[in-house]
């Protein structure tokens, strides 16, 4: 096989074998309806509960009733945005705050409900990437909705300032929504110590399967459904539960809490370990985010002179797989819209690179991760005519 | 083990559980990364979204991923009304519809839209000339199941297709087809709907995976915004492990399909035929003999359905009092009620859902234990 440097964690993961082997009863031998009344339908309904239970736990719910099976984190995003501003619209609520850096499906959705009528207020972030909790209070209006902010940034993995909004938004009443996508299984969650009132995260950021996700609805907050149907999820989310998935998921979740402390430092080394190779080997780089909050594995630079997508496009070819942005929008040849809040000019944020690290990398990657780049950067660099003119004016 | 809940859910193929379990940790790429490992998994997507289109005779382009039939259902019926809505606001509907297009439905009605209900007659058919006389100018949206997930009636939706696009061109059809995919030939050339909507897990496929046919040209506004993965139309990472167990499961359950109907319709026939030697007088078949062989459904004289149930599975017999979306409450289904079956029934009334993996001793267990069942539970009349 071919050389495989996984370097893109932040868009998705494998399945570990013993998230898998937890899932495999529940393909071949439970294969009831969770919703049937019969004993093997049962059967499917305990392994669901039990799920909930340890989902509960890992995120510190005060129940197993606050945890909604999904089909995705977008899923998620999707229904606490439109779920609260739509229950809230009775009661006259049609602001909605965000952050300038939040993930397209949090993003997207806020600008359709913008084109339904409603505001949307986006606080800017400083040039470290993070929110100023000021900003969401002097954006907070008597018909402000929800608050939606990400608690990890998925391009610069910054970590926001979850718990200090947290704290305005229940002083004002008013509900906050955090897209913990990003975060879960990275760095600890306890939605009671946050205050937050709805969170989403998604399985296969945390070596879970893909098709599953969560939407945590603290007791007592009413959202209007997204999905209608059956009775699934007490009457919640409609469809057949994706009972292996759903198994998967609690599984995955509940090994990378209990790993977390012995994966986030060896993560955090190797993330350390490139970042000072990087600055001390290439010159004219930058570093996006700040790097005191910020996820373990996340690591963003930019390197001017350089298009990010031949940088890709070589590391690629010796086996490393990197992103430029995030997997949903790298498609595009747009600049990434998390690196011009934070201030970046175009040319620029058309250089960066996003490296996020995992559990099974390894020192030596690293090591070949940062000469791949030397080798690669310094090539690209000596093919630009900007290059050129930069070094003749700096002579 | 008798297991006669294939309309509920059914068993995974042992081959898509072994791919699903592959592609997971193999091939785990994110289809929307630019690197080669991205494209790996990109390549797996198209490879399945190719191969369930050629089981529809349709255009790859028209095939978009979802979590599930009932993902499906919303999008077509609430999505259609939202990209539809400055042409009208009248939608047709029948009655025995699955809860997935009843409750999209209701949501549309609360939004100011007009739902108007086709009648059924006794077996749960809708009458071709009432849908031709009720389609309006305004009728943005038709709504009909292909086949009813309780009693196995096939509705006419191949001429339904062609009345609605003679009267008004412009009206939507979505065909909800998560029963009838894999027993029934579906050919999107020959069946002029506009949106189909599928689910993998109704075909030995993984749960949690849906799909929609979208003819071109259809509009529709997506449910899920975001990432803008599916051409817009779905956004959420595309679950490729599961997508490729799906296609995997729709090649080989389209491919046996007819072998698969015969060895079901004697199960099914043997199930019946020992039921009337055993108790010709308890018994009302609610099934019409044209309907999807792969569901019976049966009233027993003067027995609660879940007395049934529970006994059945005494005898490690599994079957259901409805369908699993609504055997959870205790009344008797909409569907069963819109057939207008007769009190000493109703109450009674058992789903009996085969695969291609049931045989004929597996009907005649099944009769003899329901024999006894009706023995000692039946009241006395």
């Amino acid at each position: 096989m071919e050389k495989l440097i996984y370097l893109d964690h932040a868009a998705t993961t494998y399945v570990k074998p013993e998230v898998f082997e937890a899932m495999k009863p529940y393909f071949v031998e439970e294969y009831g309806n969770a919703s049937s009344i019969y004993s093997i339908g049962r059967n499917n309904r305990k392994a669901v509960e039990e799920a909930r239970a340890t989902i509960a736990r890992c995120i510190g719910a005060s129940e197993p009733g606050e945890i909604y099976f999904t089909g995705s984190g977008t899923e998620a995003d999707n229904w606490a945005i439109k779920g609260a501003v739509y229950a809230a619209r009775k009661k006259g609520g049609k602001h909605i705050i965000t952050s300038a850096i939040e993930h397209p499906a949090v993003l997207e959705t806020c600008k359709y409900l913008k084109k339904e009528g409603y505001d949307v207020t986006f606080v800017p972030v400083n040039s470290e990437g993070l929110v100023d909790p000021a900003d969401v209070e002097k954006a907070i209006r008597p018909d402000t909705a929800l608050v939606s902010i990400m608690y990890a940034n998925n391009e610069i993995g910054t970590i926001q300032p979850i718990k200090a909004i947290g704290e305005i938004t229940w002083k004002h009443g008013v509900l906050f929504h955090c897209d913990a996508v990003q975060a879960a299984g990275s760095i600890p969650i306890d939605v009671k110590d946050l205050g937050v009132d709805l969170l989403s995260i998604s399985s296969h950021k945390f070596y879970g399967p893909k098709g599953v996700g969560v939407l945590y609805i603290r007791k007592g907050v009413r959202l209007e459904n997204l999905i209608h149907g059956g009775h699934q999820e007490r009457g919640k989310r409609a469809g057949t539960e994706n009972v292996a998935g759903i198994v998967g998921m609690a599984k995955a979740l509940e090994l990378a809490v209990a790993n977390m402390d012995q994966y986030s430092k060896k993560i955090r080394r190797l993330r350390d370990k490139a970042r000072e190779q990087i600055l001390n080997r290439i010159p004219y780089v930058r570093v996006n985010g700040s790097m005191e909050h910020r996820l373990p594995g996340n690591l963003n630079v930019s390197f001017e002179f350089i298009e990010g997508e031949s940088l890709l496009l070589l590391l690629d070819m010796k086996g490393i797989k990197a992103s430029s942005g995030s997997a949903c929008t790298s498609g595009s040849l747009d600049p990434s819209h998390v690196l011009l809040a934070i201030g970046l000019p175009h040319e620029i944020a058309h250089g960066s690179l996003r490296l996020s690290f995992g559990e099974a990398n390894t020192e030596e990657e690293v090591d070949y991760l940062v000469n791949c780049l030397a080798e690669i950067v310094e090539r690209l660099r000596s093919m630009s005519p900007l290059y050129e003119d930069f070094l003749k004016a700096n002579k | 083990m008798i297991y006669f809940d294939n309309s509920a859910t059914t068993k995974p193929y042992k081959e898509v559980v072994d791919l699903v379990a592959k592609i997971s940790y193999e091939e785990f790429g994110n289809p929307a990364s630019l690197h080669s490992f991205g494209m790996r998994a990109e390549r797996i997507l198209e490879q399945s979204r190719k191969q369930l289109a050629e089981t529809l005779k349709a255009d790859p382009e028209e095939i978009i991923f979802t979590s599930g039939g009932t993902e499906s259902i919303n999008m077509a019926i609430k999505g259609t009304a939202e990209a539809m809505k400055r042409s009208g606001k009248h939608i047709l509907s029948t009655p025995i519809e699955h809860p997935a297009a009843l409750e999209s439905l209701k949501v549309l009605e609360e939004m100011g839209f007009t739902v108007e209900m086709l009648n059924v007659d006794d077996k749960g058919r809708i009458d071709p000339e009432e849908l031709k006389r009720k389609i309006r100018k305004d009728t943005i949206l038709v709504n009909i199941m292909m086949v009813n997930n309780e009693t196995g009636v096939i509705q006419p939706v191949a001429e339904a297709a062609q009345i609605i696009k003679s009267v008004n061109p412009k009206t939507v059809f979505h065909v909800d087809a998560v029963q009838a995919y894999g027993k029934l030939p579906i050919d999107t050339r020959k069946l002029k709907a506009d949106i189909i909507s599928f689910s993998a897990h109704k075909i030995h496929g993984p749960r949690g995976v849906g799909m929609m046919y979208l003819r071109h040209g259809t509009k529709i506004r997506p449910i899920l915004t975001g990432g803008g993965q599916e051409k817009q139309y779905r956004s959420g990472t595309v679950n490729v492990p599961g997508i490729a167990g799906f296609a995997c499961a729709a090649v080989r359950k389209t491919s046996q399909m007819e072998e698969d109907n015969r060895t079901i319709r004697q199960v099914r026939e043997r199930l019946i035929a020992e039921l009337k030697s055993r108790m010709p007088d308890q018994i009302r078949i609610n099934s019409p003999e044209d309907g999807l062989p792969g569901i019976l459904s049966i009233s027993f004289r003067s027995v609660k359905s879940e007395v049934i149930l529970h006994a059945l599975e005494q005898h490690e017999i599994y079957v259901s009092s409805g369908s699993a979306c609504s055997s959870k409450k205790n009344s008797i289904s909409h569907v069963i009620k819109a057939l207008n079956i007769p009190a000493p029934w109703s109450d009674g009334t058992i789903r009996f859902s085969f695969c291609g993996e049931n045989n004929e001793e597996e009907a005649t267990a099944c009769a003899q234990a329901l024999q006894e069942i009706l023995n000692t539970y039946a009241l006395s009349k």
